[in-house]
Formats: structure tokens, C-alpha cells, sequence
């Protein structure tokens, strides 16, 4: 059992933590393959909007539960991490980075922990990226967590997005208890 | 069914000249060797923000002048390679719990991390009953804070930064876990999320 808040962006902004110069380089630049293959998701808008509804909120079901958290990267895209949850014998978690109406190159690692007293156990993490598309990138995470009962799961991503010389990252989270038997 | 809740941060604010800032709404960063950068149309310009510089190992953390043991960490150095410490057995876990500093709490706790990078998100978790062992029993409680609320906690100090922190007053056992970005590294540009936690016991005497 447990109990949560999250400490919130109250007036709707966004947060942009910029890379300095050490990370200012495109990702071409950076020696990442773009012929790699991305993970690109294309959403619709009304999916999408179901999920994240503007920045600085949280959508919250009823009970309190957290659905997750959005964070601006820059203004027109912006990072999303979703409900760990239970898929089969294995926790997972998604993030989503999405610009709509720019193609950006945009990068995405997301985490999957296990909630412990101690801090959070890493379970898997995820690097994901898209070149010069649009749509959403969704970059889902497995773990096993097969018979785990009643366990807190928490998902964190950095999300990059690179256009046109601008470059920010954000990091987003969101954490759910959920059985796995 | 969903809803919207909005809730305000509200930990009391404090000047913040961090080496890292968050910039609202839109933010550009200048690499240095591109003089024009193309906006976003609509975007305004965000106030200059840069990371000075990444922490190439898990800062040390201390609360009311404390020094607190690291439980864990996953943290990927300028080498790009992941380190993880973190106990791999319950027996660990309890060896680590009978080691926590007992910290006796002001009436405005705060959390010094030696290092001017600031994280980018943070869970303040805290367990109101131990057992005999030490290893927390019960209700969790937990807040979270993004970059935005460290930023408004946070203060610079000497080589590091100092975030006021809000501590249930029933809690017997916290820890603090903090996110970091990892340096971007030649095979993977996008910072992962490097972390690390700490705990202590609150002594109530």
C-alpha cells in the first residue's frame, strides 16, 4: 500500500533542461546509425490527447492513481511517460516523445523499475530514436516480474529532441503497484 | 474515468543560481558553433541555460549535516559504460538497513548534494514503522518533484546544491532518490537516466 503525490508544474509551463555544449551535437554527429531502425509509433491526435492533456497536469484516475505526467521539451514537443503496468508474465512501462507538426530527430531512453525501501531496482531500460519524422516515438520497456505480488513499478525517461539547432531534454515519470500473479 | 488534479508544489521557495536551470516553456541552447539557430514558430526565446558540467559518479548526499550511505545507483560515466551498486539479496538490504544514520531533523530539513548538477527529477519516500531488522513496514509515503519544483527548492552552495525537502512528521525511515542525466556518449546521444538513493532513519529524540 501506498501513498502519492506528485509535485506538479502549477501554471502549465514546461520544463526544458538544455544540454550544454558537451551534448550540443546533432545526433548524426553524435555516430548514431540513423539507417538504424527507430521505433516510431504513429498515434492519433485523439489517442494521444487522451493520454496527456496539457502540460503541468496529471491525469489522475479515480482513486488516485497517477496516469502520468507531461513535460514540454520544447515548445511543440514534449515527453510522456505512461502507467507501468502488467503485459503477460512482464511489467512494462511506455514513453512516449512527440512533436507534432515538426520532424525533428527526437531519442528516448526509458527505464523500468521496481519500487524497493532502498531506492528503485532496475528491471530494463530502453533506447529508442526517430530521424526527421513525425508522429510519436514510443519506446516500450519489459521486465519479468512473473508471481511478484503487490509490488510498486515506476517508469523514468529522458527524452531528447533535436530541430533546427534547438536541442532539450526532460525527464519524465510515473510509478503504479500493480500484482504480477 | 479520469480527471484532472492540479496541485501546487508548495515547499517553500528559494533562490535558485543553479548550474543547471530549466527554462520554460521553449528552450534553445547554443552549441557554440552555429551562430543561427531556427526557432520554432510561435517559440519565444528561453532564458540561457547550460549544463556546466555532468557528474561522472553518484554525488554524495547529506541531510542535517549527516553524510548518508548510498543504497544504489545505476550510473553511466563519460565512458558510457552503466555502473550498478544496489543490494542484491534481502540480506544486504538488511545488512544496509542496520548501518543507516540515525539524522535528527530541524524544523526545515534540507538535502546537500555535492555536485552543482542538479537532478532532473527526484521521490522523497518515507515509512512511518520499521521492524526489529530495521527494514520498513507499512504505508509508503512518496512525492515526486520535476526539474521545475527542484529549481524552485534548490539552492546553490558551495560545490553543490542544498534542496529543502518536506518530511512527514510520523516518518521513521526516508530515502531519497534522485535522477540525473548520464553524459551523452559517442554511441548514444540521448542522456539516459542515471540514478542514485539514499537513506536514513530519523531519530525522534
Amino acid at each position: 500500500m501506498k501513498k502519492s503525490w506528485h509535485a506538479l508544474l502549477a501554471t502549465g509551463v514546461a520544463t526544458a533542461l538544455l544540454v550544454g555544449t558537451a551534448g550540443a551535437s546533432s545526433a548524426a554527429s553524435a555516430g548514431v546509425d540513423p539507417s538504424e531502425p527507430d521505433l516510431t509509433l504513429h498515434l492519433t491526435d485523439e489517442a494521444f490527447s487522451q493520454l496527456t492533456p496539457s502540460a503541468g497536469l496529471v491525469v489522475q484516475q479515480d482513486g488516485g492513481s497517477s496516469v502520468g505526467t507531461l513535460a514540454l521539451i520544447f515548445n511543440g514537443c514534449e515527453g510522456f511517460t505512461d502507467n507501468p503496468h502488467r503485459s503477460g508474465p512482464d511489467a512494462s512501462v511506455h514513453g512516449r516523445t512527440r512533436c507534432p507538426g515538426v520532424s525533428p530527430v527526437k531519442q528516448q531512453t526509458t527505464a523500468l523499475y521496481r519500487i524497493d525501501w532502498w531506492g528503485d531496482n532496475l528491471m530494463n531500460r530502453v533506447t529508442g530514436q526517430a530521424y526527421n519524422k513525425s508522429g510519436t516515438l514510443e519506446v516500450p520497456v519489459h521486465a519479468n516480474c512473473g508471481g511478484a505480488p503487490n509490488r510498486g513499478y515506476r517508469g523514468v525517461s529522458n527524452h531528447l529532441a533535436d530541430y533546427n539547432g534547438q536541442r532539450g531534454t526532460v525527464t519524465t515519470g510515473n510509478e503504479k503497484w500493480f500484482a504480477c500473479n | 474515468m479520469v480527471r484532472l488534479q492540479l496541485r501546487r508544489a508548495v515547499l517553500g521557495a528559494r533562490a535558485v543560481t543553479l548550474a543547471v536551470a530549466a527554462a520554460l516553456a521553449f528552450a534553445a541552447c547554443n552549441t557554440g558553433d552555429s551562430p543561427e539557430r531556427t526557432s520554432l514558430q510561435g517559440a519565444e526565446r528561453a532564458p540561457s541555460v547550460v549544463v556546466k558540467s555532468y557528474p561522472d559518479e553518484p554525488p554524495a548526499a547529506s541531510i542535517a549535516g549527516v553524510r548518508l550511505p548510498t543504497m544504489s545507483s545505476y550510473w553511466q560515466g563519460a565512458d558510457g559504460v552503466l555502473h550498478v551498486t544496489r543490494p542484491e539479496t534481502e540480506s544486504e538490504a538488511r545488512d544496509l538497513a542496520k548501518a543507516l544514520p540515525s539524522v535528527s531533523l530541524g524544523d526545515l530539513p534540507s538535502v546537500q548534494f555535492d555536485h552543482p548538477q542538479a537532478p532532473t527529477m527526484m521521490v522523497v519516500a518515507s515509512y512511518a514503522d520499521v521492524d526489529e531488522a530495521g527494514i520498513p513496514q507499512g504505508d509508503r509515503d512518496e512525492y515526486t518533484l520535476n526539474a521545475a519544483d527542484i529549481m524552485n527548492l534548490a539552492e546553490e552552495v558551495s560545490g553543490g546544491i542544498r534542496l529543502g525537502l518536506s518530511i512527514p512528521r510520523g516518518a521513521r525511515l526516508v530515502t531519497i532518490v534522485a535522477y540525473y542525466q548520464a553524459p551523452p556518449t559517442e554511441v548514444e546521444s540521448n542522456p539516459s537516466p542515471n540514478s542514485a538513493s539514499w537513506s536514513f532513519e530519523v531519530n525522534k529524540h
